[in-house]
């Protein structure tokens, strides 16, 4: 029915916006060829309005080769009919139409793509402008590789074959956005009005995974999630000052539930541990509050001052319920009561966890901003905010063991519970930074800049209450604690540049940043850090367009801590990128378009692992790309009623090349990478019927292939995507 | 308490600001008067009206009158103030009198912060556009009429192009542009200059920029913020992701610290990657090692052994560590 329902909608678009075709051909005018054959065109009219709209539907086919799965997860275009890439735009003859001035409506990925949208945008310059949005995309993920469960460094070193065939973290879900958004007297200097809605829902299948018993179980999770945003303000002039005010309401719910029966487990060894029964439900309810409120002011031509303060207050409530039932509970675990000794098999009659919890999140944000214009041509500004947040959650536990067992030659039952066990979580953030800059326009063809940034952020976590592990304690019992972690750190760094203009059509960026980033979390320390981005844009002329850049990033962490040198527990990350393009029309009817780019990154962290129970405490993570882009897209008038465009792809990432790990060894280390290419040739030939029609005749090819060193099976695969269309245009220009 | 603490202290520091600003206004209308023209220094008998420019520039003045600039002068709240082509080229009087192409405001060699000063003598006071003298584009000399044509922009062609990808071939197509004045459309007139992202748009995994599901401006504010890369907020203090990822807003009563202290961008590179989740390594163990080793008591909590033995089913950690963001039950985010 939903999905009949949708093609319903779409067709009511469709007879929509053929209608307004119709009624803007009665009044087009004629047009007059040109000795080329092509024509210049007026819009069409309607009214009082002009209209200028191409709208495309079609069919597409499609034959998938290699790895469904794969494709299905990286592009998901399914055969079908399909709304291509739409346009509406009405405009008032005289700029001043009635009920709206402008309207466009945009269109494209209706049918059978995996995502489509429509974009509302209509204005009357003296009451109203809207602007609305919806969005949808279809996601699948169905993969075999890291995140599939049974992936593994090397199948030889583990003693179970790997499921190659079964994701973890597989999923099927949809999810539909929104923006609404309308602004009163747009143009009004004194005041005016905002009010905005933006919902999103989020609804499918989605596997999860359950830790339990010892054992993995890939559970199937209905996923129910929606969200409404809703929003009111106002910004305008008050004397010399320019206010906004923002107030905004979120009100997010989750009725997510997993309701399942026998299971088996993921590791696949004899003693393995099987659901009988799983069913959890865990309805939660949020809630956002945030206020926004910013002043600017130019005062004397010369001091341009920004405040801004944003309040948020965010809440939580949950209230979860999971019952499950199994056989084989693994000892390990159902080490209680302690007489008599675990055995097995073991029947779990039901396991029961009920917690229920309420976390409140206020977060508090400031900012002012200064620019002194201190001559036509020096300015000096200094951006100062200072953020706080405390999240404060709290959660109560209980739960309820029934197990049935051997002993001698009898059977046992024995439970085990306990209730409201009480856990409270406090995170308190504070961040204060300040940024100081000049710059300096020399003349027209050069200017400069140059800073400094200063960071200070203190985060406090406290915990209070039952620690209660991954899944609640049983035995022993759980023992209230408390414990507070405080870090804080300083973060200081420079930054500077320049804009060159060494001929007319030629500039030239430069800009760089060295100083520590304050990732408190990430390795605790700060990372010592380089950023140096350089590019070129040079026009020769209005149909040629040359562009180059290069960005290079080192961040490093090889600082000093309480005292502690991390010389031997460093982190180094490099990256280098290479971008070059062109843009060249080279006559009015052939056009190119190139470019490649080179992603070079390198990874090197000390880190401690465990592999088959073996500790590594000064291991090694690497991770390597090596990415080479190329494209070429080219438009071409072959006849006055043909035009080709052709365009080629490819990512090809030769990631850690011949490089392999060695998990085992002393210190041992991991390596990462994803080496794989992926291209797409393209090809489309319009056909121009009339003035008012076009047919398209396109083919489009993906080939996606992937190193063995991705995972144990490489998940390639090719697909053809021929298609054909229709376009109608109104009031067309060629 | 320290919450309530932080918010009088920005309220004194605004009340503050205010009153230097409400004392300083005065000194604002004198200066505007010795100033060069602007909109609220508007004196009638050294304007002409568009209707006079229309006389020698009748293609610009064609293409000017169906933007919204053009409007202004049919809304009571711009009555008396300068309107049409003389709010950014100053009156014409003088212009017109002696025909001395001196005499009006050219912007052919002004700077691209002269030529932005001009714009912001309107548009500064817009939430969106209040730190425009502090942004990115500022700081490298990147002006507004880089991105806007202040006249009308080209209506396009309809050219063949590609049928799954907002292409160059499109990045012109009729009205898509001439809402805002930009000059092209949107993914394509960022890219021209970032083109070091568009690769990422074209790997397996991304954000359906390119598909034209998602603008660049979704994420970005191009005028300025106090955000590094100059991204939006969402929902008042939280990061652009949440937007559209409400289910990793949380509160949890377990949050993943980092999520809400260091932002998104420290697990997952946002605009397109090879590896699923759009996560920054290919091997989700060896992300999370990197943070969670805790060899000389200075990192995050580690994986004690012998089950963390990066073997089958333990080799990805968010195989069990399933709600990694954030959990409401479990503190090692198992449920």
């Amino acid at each position: 029915m939903k999905k009949h329902g949708t093609h319903l909608l779409l067709l009511l678009g469709l007879i929509t916006l053929f209608v307004a075709t119709a009624r803007a051909q009665q009044a087009a005018p004629s047009p007059s060829p040109k000795a080329d054959g092509t024509v210049n065109e007026t819009p069409d009219a309607v009214g009082d309005y002009n209209v200028v709209s191409s709208l495309e539907f079609g069919y597409r086919g499609i034959r998938v080769g290699g790895d469904v799965n794969k494709y299905k997860s990286d592009l998901n275009y399914k055969a079908g009919p399909r709304v291509f890439d739409s346009s509406f735009l009405m405009k008032s003859k005289d700029g001043s139409g009635g009920l709206f001035d402008t309207l466009l409506v945009t269109s494209t990925g209706w049918g059978a793509d995996p995502q489509g949208n429509v974009r509302v945008s209509a204005e009357n310059a003296k009451w109203y402008r809207f602007e609305g949005s919806y969005r949808r995309f279809k996601y699948y993920r169905f993969l075999n590789n890291f995140a599939n469960p049974n992936w593994v460094f090397s199948p030889a070193t583990f003693s179970v074959a790997p499921k190659q065939f079964t994701g973890e973290h597989n999923n099927d879900r949809r999810m539909q956005l929104g923006d609404f958004d309308l602004t009163i007297l747009p143009k009004n200097q004194t005041i005016r009005f905002n009010i905005g809605f933006s919902p999103e829902r989020v609804s499918g299948v989605a596997f999860t995974n359950y830790h339990s018993g010892g054992n993995e179980f890939n559970l199937p999770s209905n996923v129910r999630s929606r969200a409404n945003d809703f929003r009111v303000g106002a910004d305008g002039k008050l004397g010399p000052l320019d206010f906004s005010f923002l107030q905004g309401f979120r009100r997010f719910r989750d009725d997510g539930t997993i309701d399942v029966g026998i299971t088996p487990g993921i590791n696949l060894n004899p003693t393995v541990a099987t659901l009988t029964s799983f069913h959890r439900d865990e309805p939660a309810r949020g809630s956002v509050n945030y206020t926004r409120f910013s002043l600017h002011s130019l005062i004397a031509k010369k001091l341009d001052i920004t405040g801004r303060i944003v309040h948020t207050k965010a809440t939580s409530e949950f209230t979860l319920a999971e019952t499950f039932t199994g056989r084989n509970w693994n000892p390990r675990v159902t080490g209680w009561p302690p007489s008599p000794p675990a055995a097995t098999p073991n029947i779990l009659n039901l396991g029961r966890y009920v917690v229920t919890g309420e976390t409140e999140r206020p977060n508090t944000l400031g900012d002012v901003g200064i620019t002194w214009l201190v001559t036509d041509n020096l300015r000096i500004s200094n951006t100062f905010r200072v953020e706080d947040f405390e999240i404060d959650g709290t959660a109560v536990f209980s739960d309820f063991f029934s197990i049935t067992r051997g002993s001698g030659a009898t059977l046992r039952t024995d439970t085990v519970g306990f209730n409201n066990l009480d856990a409270n979580r406090t995170t308190n953030y504070r961040k204060y930074q300040n940024t100081f800059e000049g710059d300096y326009q020399f003349n027209n063809r050069f200017a400069m800049h140059l800073g400094y940034r200063y960071g200070k952020r203190n985060i406090e976590e406290s915990f209070e209450g039952f620690n209660l592990g991954s899944n609640g304690s049983l035995t022993p019992a759980a023992v209230r604690t408390a414990e507070i972690i405080d870090e804080e750190n300083h973060t200081h760094a420079v930054l500077g540049g320049f804009k060159a203009r060494p001929a007319k059509n030629w500039s030239l960026y430069f800009d760089a940043e060295h100083g520590t980033a304050d990732n408190v979390f990430t390795r605790i320390g700060n990372y010592d850090y380089t950023n140096i981005r350089g590019k070129s844009r040079y026009s020769p002329h209005k149909r040629l367009s040359l562009n180059l850049a290069v960005i290079a990033k080192n961040n490093a962490n090889p600082s000093e801590i309480a005292g502690v040198s991390l010389e031997d527990f460093g982190v180094s990350i490099k990256s280098r990128v290479f971008t070059s393009s062109i843009d060249w029309t080279a006559t009015s009817n052939v056009s190119f378009n190139t470019g490649y780019n080179f992603n070079w990154v390198n990874s090197d962290a000390v880190v401690e692992y465990f592999f088959n129970s073996v500790r590594h405490p000064f291991g090694r993570s690497l991770y390597y790309m090596r990415n080479h882009y190329f494209f070429f897209d080219t438009v071409a008038r072959l006849h006055p009623r043909a035009t080709l465009y052709a365009a080629y792809r490819i990512n090809k990432d030769t990631g850690q090349g011949g490089r392999i790990a060695d998990p085992t060894g002393n210190p041992g280390f991991l390596i990462a990478s994803y080496p794989m290419s992926f291209q797409t040739p393209e090809a489309r030939l319009s056909i121009k019927l009339s003035r008012r029609l076009d047919w398209n005749v396109g083919y489009q090819y993906y080939n996606y292939n992937e190193s063995a060193a991705v995972g144990p099976r490489p998940q390639n695969y090719h697909s053809h995507l021929p298609y054909t269309s229709l376009r109608v245009y109104f009031g067309r220009r060629e | 308490m320290r919450v309530s603490r932080i918010i009088k202290s920005l309220i004194l520091c605004l009340s503050l600001i205010v009153a230097t600003m409400w004392l300083a206004s005065g000194t604002s209308s004198q200066s505007t008067k010795q100033g060069q023209p602007k909109p609220a220094a508007y004196n009638k008998e050294d304007y002409v009206g568009s209707d006079t420019c229309k006389d020698c520039h009748e293609d610009q003045f064609k293409a000017f009158s169906h933007t919204s600039h053009a409007q202004l002068i049919k809304i009571s709240s711009w009555k008396d103030k300068a309107t049409g082509c003389e709010s950014c080229h100053g009156p014409g009087k003088a212009h017109i009198e002696e025909g001395d192409p001196k005499k009006i405001i050219s912007f052919k060699n002004k700077s691209s912060k002269e030529i932005s000063e001009t714009c912001l003598g309107c548009h500064a006071g817009r939430e969106e556009h209040n730190n425009f003298r502090r942004g990115e584009h500022w700081r490298n000399d990147v002006g507004c009429i880089d991105c806007h044509s202040s006249h009308q922009t080209d209506t396009g062609r309809n050219l063949a192009s590609s049928n799954v990808l907002v292409s160059t071939a499109n990045a012109q197509k009729p009205g898509f542009a001439s809402i805002r004045l930009l000059k092209l459309n949107e993914p394509q007139l960022c890219l021209s200059c970032h083109s070091e992202v568009k690769h990422q748009f074209n790997l397996p995994f991304h954000h359906k920029v390119l598909e034209g599901a998602m603008k660049c401006s979704d994420c970005h504010n191009p005028h300025g913020g106090f955000e590094l890369k100059q991204t939006r907020l969402a929902t008042g203090a939280d990061s652009a992701c949440i937007k559209c990822h409400a289910d990793k807003q949380g509160p949890f009563v377990y949050e993943h610290a980092p999520v809400k202290t260091e932002g998104c961008v420290s697990c997952h590179t946002p605009h397109g990657s090879a590896n699923p989740r759009l996560l920054t390594t290919s091997r989700v163990a060896q992300l999370c090692l990197t943070c969670h080793s805790s060899a000389h008591d200075v990192g995050a909590i580690e994986p004690a052994g012998p089950q963390h033995n990066l073997n089958a089913q333990y080799a990805n950690c968010t195989n069990c560590h399933v709600k990694i963001h954030g959990s409401r039950s479990s503190p090692v985010f198992f449920r």
